[in-house]
């Protein structure tokens, strides 16, 4: 018969009694819920971030923000509920090791996996636009944060989850608590909604380098009092997180969400070889190469006529007076799914009608009208003219005179000679943009 | 009762009525078998005031029947002599058997249904809240999957083992407090859906065949992982996947991307085709598997 | 004749072997079952009790074999069981629970009442018989467990601990009333209680690591203790553990 003392304890037994709880059990649980759910809310909606840097940031900012931070408070507070539910209240009592370290080892694991969760949603975002990037660079600094933002939460639902004996505790912190992100981070107009961590931002601004850090220092600190307010043996020191956190508040409500132009939104990438030149702004510059293909029937057939604007640009606000707006590229999911252009002949449709610039006038003549659709039809159709061409050869009389009239020009236009046309191309495009019909050559 | 014969106490309790009503049923067993002791209480009982009354309904009674019942009936025990025992009602009335057969019906889960139906009704009228209907489309497919997890298994069913070892158990009661469970919440939630108004979300009874499909889902996953774990899996999912797009949007326009979001998943004849496809296979898996409800849960 | 014939019996939980192919016979009267914890005591019950099914092996009881469902229901009409985790209704009354557990064992609706009646008043409740069983004590929560058992007179009865819980004089009544249900049914009673088995049981089978141990009569195990001076208080208790000895030491070769 063996002896227990006779054994001696094997390396394994001699391992950290902490593991267990990070291994197995519901820590891991939490984290893969957390990883589903983002990714499920990342994935559906997927067109239109994939391939915009920025357009990612925003989008999983805003998830982690909406849906993983109730989602951390509701891991907690079912973590933090552990010892009501098993029983285990009265033996834990009798341990020698202070309330926070006790706290500590059956939270620390809960917000640990959660915070990995989030990281690898955001990391697995970041590798599905990396590959069909279209400009500008990766934005990390946030999905760091952010997980951070995460794992205090969950250290908090865990007070709760302690404090509260109630079996729908967690349900109901969640629910709570995206009321109460959702009502700061969309009403812009309050005072208070900078205390969001989703401050309003956009493609073309982002947050100053300091504000998700003051925002960490903000939860962070909310959480750290609500730890040391439950298990402390000085209640009093949960004061010192109490006043970091004030501040980093005070802080963030003084500078009403802080925001900062990224310098990438405001520059151009220009193709100069063609007439006019395109430009395309530098967050998507490559799609210049397409945009210049999807252009280049329009633009060689531009070659060589005057009264034309300089270049087709893309910043923003309205267009200089030699310059005319390329058509939109975002938001994404429309024009450009991935990286691509999805429908190149109605871009270049688009370009040109941006070039004749006359889509905002009110009451145009007829014939005017006319003229506009013929030089639109030459310099690059529309995917829809067919349609609605047959349309109008089953419509009224009036209809299949308009059909008959618009095809007399389209094929004057055709039928010219290139110098001829090069010509009247000139002098139509020194009325284009003017909604005065008096100066339009006629067809 | 022991002892080979009934003692003479009993008897004479029994016969003017004196005796407790579990002695009595005890001596009414044993009478059963023993034709000297119900001897011993006819005689007792003539020699009470309710003798002449019972021979006068002896002779009426052997006068209209025929020798060989007369025969019949001189070996069974005069029972009918028994001084008015207290009739026993049936012990199980069926407001108990209702209770006992429909669990998630009297526990929590009707609030629920009923502060699901309302708060949709009144958000709609009273709050003036526009997506009241797609939120009651979102959750309301969740609510049967949820009264089925209440109403049977291991976790909800304090009587799960003991139930498990009668012929009752198996698929079929399963299936009678799922029923249950569906013809409280599809009314009621298909009214207040009817109710509210539309606001580009698909019809008020778009909602049956994905919840039908869910809960059918839930009981044939439920023979494999659960019943807990099968209805956490397909609520859960459902939810995920409806709710999970919208309420992150960054642009904050819950309401229309919910509206979406609900046309893409059950809006559409061919939406609805799915679903109903979906049930059909999710009924016959279940049906393949009715065998895995006849054991205890093991999860 | 045999009302339960047991045969190869392999039951397996997740990877550990609960039963290893047991094979057993029982007829009329009251078997005790012993062994350690662990042992595959309560798995026996549970397959006998038609509640988890075998990983291998069959199973006879009353003639049906209990793998096909319709045998599996004729059984469990005649069929008592009582759970070493016994859940009930506390809102319940006593007459209340027994009779919807007659319900459920498809027991004829004009003799329920009766049935219950008879059934609670055998374990001695008589008295509480309308009282709330969240108002009863363990004991009789326990005793009335054993009345639902009792309620459809089955043929086999299968009691997982049926005295935890109870005081010694309930613990004599208790062992009356097995001896008097032994007289006409199968009944085995799962139990580490051995003054229980020496007092009530007509045989005792012993099942260790999932195999069987020892079978035969409480005067034998205790001639067994006697002979090979096993330890324990009792002179069943010393039969026990040297059966175990043995089986062990027949095991480890």
């Amino acid at each position: 018969m063996t002896t227990l003392l006779g054994r001696t304890p094997s390396t394994a037994a001699r391992a950290a009694p902490l593991r267990p709880e990070f291994r197995s059990g519901f820590a891991p649980l939490a984290g893969a819920a957390v990883l589903l759910t983002l990714a499920v809310a990342l994935a559906v909606p997927a067109e239109s971030w994939q391939g915009g840097w920025a357009e990612t940031r925003e989008h999983t900012h805003a998830a982690a923000v909406l849906l993983g931070i109730p989602l951390a408070l509701a891991a907690g507070c079912r973590q933090g509920g552990r010892e009501r539910r098993r029983g285990t209240g009265d033996l834990l009592e009798t341990a020698v090791r202070g309330a926070l370290p006790r706290f500590l080892a059956s939270a620390v694991p809960v917000a640990l996996w959660v915070a990995v969760g989030h990281l690898v949603a955001a990391g697995c975002a970041l590798l599905a636009t990396w590959y069909c990037a279209t400009g500008d660079s990766p934005y990390v600094v946030v999905p760091l944060a952010d997980s951070l933002l995460l794992g205090c939460a969950a250290l908090g639902g865990q007070v709760v989850g302690r404090a509260v004996s109630w079996r729908l505790a967690a349900p109901v912190l969640a629910t709570a608590g995206y009321a109460v992100l959702g009502f700061l981070s969309y009403d812009h107009d309050n005072a208070w909604s900078a205390l969001s961590p989703l401050i309003g931002t956009s493609a073309g601004r982002v947050p100053v380098w300091w504000q998700p850090w003051v925002s960490v220092a903000w939860v962070g600190g909310l959480a750290a009092a609500a730890v040391l307010a439950l298990t402390a043996r000085r209640r009093a020191l949960a004061l010192v997180p109490l006043v970091c956190a004030t501040a980093a508040a005070v802080l963030l409500v003084q500078s009403g969400g802080p925001t900062r132009p990224v310098p990438v939104a405001g520059r151009q990438v220009c193709d100069t070889s063609t007439t006019p030149q395109v430009c395309v702004n530098a967050r998507y510059g490559k799609l210049l190469p397409q945009i210049t293909g999807a252009l280049s029937g329009l633009t060689g057939r531009l070659e060589g006529v005057d009264n034309l604007p300089v270049r087709f640009e893309d910043r923003a606000g309205r267009p200089r007076a030699d310059e005319a707006e390329l058509p939109m590229v975002v938001p994404l999911g429309w024009s450009v799914v991935r990286g691509r252009l999805t429908e190149p002949e109605q871009y270049a449709w688009e370009a040109g009608t941006a070039l004749v610039g006359r889509a905002g006038c009110d009451g145009l003549d007829p014939a005017v009208a006319r003229t506009d659709a013929a030089v639109e039809h030459y310099l690059a159709p529309s995917p829809q003219e067919k349609h609605f061409d047959e349309l109008a050869a089953q419509g009224s009389p009036a209809d299949r005179a308009e059909l008959r009239a618009g095809q007399r020009a389209r094929a004057r236009l055709l039928g010219m000679a290139q110098d001829e046309r090069r010509a009247w191309l000139s002098e139509y495009f020194a009325t284009a943009g003017d909604c005065d019909p008096s100066g339009v050559p006629a067809l | 009762m022991t002892g080979r014969h009934a003692p003479d106490h009993l008897i004479a309790g029994y016969a003017d009525g004196s005796l407790p009503d579990a002695d009595a049923w005890s001596l009414e067993m044993h009478l059963e078998s023993c034709a000297s002791c119900a001897g011993r209480v006819s005689r007792a009982v003539r020699a009470t005031a309710a003798g002449p009354v019972l021979a006068d309904l002896r002779e009426a009674v052997l006068a209209d029947l025929g020798q060989a019942v007369l025969a019949d009936f001189g070996r069974r025990a005069p029972a009918a002599a028994p001084p008015a025992p207290a009739v026993v009602p049936s012990p199980l009335r069926a407001p108990r058997l209702l209770w006992a057969v429909a669990p998630a019906v009297r526990g929590a889960w009707l609030p629920a249904v009923l502060l699901v139906a309302l708060g949709a009704v009144l958000l709609a009228h009273a709050a003036g809240f526009s997506a009241a209907r797609p939120l009651l489309l979102a959750v309301a497919p969740v609510v049967p999957v949820a009264g089925v997890a209440l109403s049977y298994g291991r976790h909800a069913d304090p009587l799960h083992e003991l139930a498990a070892s009668t012929p009752s158990a198996g698929l079929r009661l399963a299936l009678v407090r799922t029923a249950v469970v569906l013809a409280v919440s599809l009314p009621l939630l298909t009214v207040a859906g009817a109710v509210v108004p539309s606001s580009g979300a698909p019809g008020a009874a778009a909602w049956l065949l994905p919840g039908l499909t869910l809960t059918l889902a839930a009981l044939a996953l439920g023979g494999r992982l659960g019943l807990r774990a099968a209805t956490a899996v397909t609520g859960g999912g459902w939810l995920c996947a409806v709710l999970a797009p919208v309420l992150a949007a960054p642009d904050g326009a819950v309401s229309r991307h919910l509206s979406d979001q609900l046309s893409r998943y059950v809006g559409g004849g061919a939406a609805q085709g799915g679903w109903a496809a979906a049930a059909v296979l999710c009924a016959a898996l279940l049906a393949a598997r009715r065998t895995a409800y006849d054991r205890l849960e093991r999860h | 004749m045999t009302t339960i014939q047991v045969a190869g019996l392999h039951v397996r939980h997740r990877r550990t072997v609960a039963l290893d192919s047991l094979d057993l016979c029982f007829g009329r009267g009251v078997h005790g079952l012993l062994g350690p914890n662990g042992a595959g005591k309560t798995s026996l019950i549970r397959v006998l009790a038609t509640v988890a099914a075998p990983t291998g092996g069959r199973v006879r009881m009353l003639g049906e074999d209990i793998a096909d469902p319709r045998g599996r229901t004729e059984v469990r009409r005649r069929l008592g069981y009582l759970p070493q985790d016994f859940g009930y209704y506390p809102g319940f009354t006593v007459r209340e629970f027994v009779a919807y557990m007659a319900w459920l064992k498809e027991v004829p609706a004009a003799q329920i009442p009766a049935a219950v009646e008879r059934a609670v008043a055998r374990v001695g409740l008589a008295e509480r018989i309308d009282a709330k069983l969240r108002t009863l004590s363990g004991g009789m929560v326990r005793r009335v467990g054993i009345a639902q058992a009792v309620v459809n007179d089955p043929a086999v009865l299968l009691l997982d601990e049926p005295t935890a819980g109870l005081d010694p004089e309930q613990r004599v009544e208790f062992r009356e009333l097995l001896r008097e249900l032994g007289a006409s049914a199968t009944v085995l009673v799962s139990t580490h209680l051995v003054e229980d088995v020496a007092a009530a049981c007509t045989e005792v089978t012993l099942i260790a690591g999932g195999r069987l141990a020892y079978r035969g009569t409480p005067e034998a195990l205790t001639a067994l203790g006697a002979a090979s001076d096993g330890v324990g208080d009792h002179p069943i208790e010393r039969g026990y553990t040297a059966a175990l000895r043995a089986h062990r030491e027949v095991a480890a070769r």
